[in-house]
């Protein structure tokens, strides 16, 4: 079978792509008051290390003014919170894409960017200007990009995510079970 | 108050003539709080559309207030849609009303901000097996 690599590194001055991997990214915690010119405000910056979700015509032809970015972390940092991920139901789970919510990448093993498996983290995607997140990119030598088809394989997962629907009631198949 | 929807269906209306406000003075409608979904002016900008009703002078001004969903600023304009403009072609019963939309520039907000501490961002895990 072919090798289908899952990333590369590319060059800082290249445009921003879906995919793109943006390490120690800020993001900031606005104070929750409201907001009026003149006013002072006192804000949190926090880094997460993220992934561009948003799409690369859109990125590449400057059509937004916002990037979506999600925030993602080493599976061992999530194995730290919940046991589900320790356990091979539970991983297997996550490979097949059955946890709601998160993604994962596979290793990384190009030089400078060794990583283990990624977990990307659906639930706390936010936006940055255009022009902030691409001056950052562009400013660092090299980045790291994931590689088709994992990177639509990740665009179909947050859509899987974004448009699922809660029903009221469930259907209940209990009185279908059969015993062996 | 005038949301988006709300206003993009009284557009609807207006070219489906539905709209009673045709041929009535100005109306300036005013919201408190309204999202304009960015694409709103390409959705409205130069829509030509037929009515058939016979009055001649029709003027519509909207002045719509928005929020900033950016900064989740609430009841702060940061843009303005005016339809400054209708031009009537009267063609027999019916007027050709062109609608021009400006858009005004976003309002910019100058605050000082003073980053208090810069720290790695966290996650976490939420279980949906629970």
């Amino acid at each position: 079978m072919s090798e289908f690599p899952w990333y590369t590194i590319v060059e800082g001055k290249l445009d921003l792509e879906q995919g793109d991997i943006i390490y120690k990214c800020p993001s900031l915690d606005l104070p929750q008051k409201e907001i009026n010119t003149g006013s002072k405000i006192q804000v949190d910056v926090k880094q997460y290390d993220v992934v561009i979700l948003s799409q690369s015509c859109d990125l590449v032809n400057a059509k937004i003014n916002s990037v979506l970015l999600c925030p993602f972390a080493p599976l061992s940092y999530f194995q730290t919170q919940s046991d589900i991920l320790k356990s091979s139901k539970g991983l297997k789970s996550l490979a097949e894409g059955n946890i709601t919510g998160y993604h994962p990448l596979n290793e990384c093993k190009l030089k400078n960017y060794e990583s283990e498996i990624l977990v990307i983290d659906f639930h706390n995607v936010f936006t940055l200007p255009f022009a902030f997140i691409d001056s950052l990119a562009k400013k660092r030598e090299t980045r790291l990009r994931l590689l088709p088809p994992y990177r639509e394989h990740l665009s179909q997962a947050f859509a899987r995510f974004i448009m699922r629907v809660g029903l009221p009631i469930d259907i209940d198949l209990s009185k279908y079970k059969k015993e062996k | 108050m005038v949301d988006y929807m709300e206003f993009r269906e009284e557009l609807y209306d207006i070219s489906n003539g539905l709209n009673s406000v045709h041929g009535s003075e100005p109306e300036i409608i005013e919201s408190q709080s309204t999202i304009i979904h960015p694409s709103v002016p390409d959705l409205i900008a130069n829509q030509s559309m037929k009515k058939a009703i016979p009055e001649k002078k029709v003027m519509f001004e909207y002045d719509i207030s928005t929020t900033n969903p950016l900064l989740k600023i609430d009841n702060e304009t940061y843009n303005k849609l005016l339809i400054h403009r209708i031009n009537e072609l009267i063609d027999e019963n019916s007027i050709e009303i062109e609608l021009n939309v400006l858009v005004a520039p976003t309002k910019k907000y100058e605050i000082e901000v003073e980053i208090k501490n810069i720290k790695k961002g966290e996650l976490k895990f939420i279980d949906p097996f629970q």
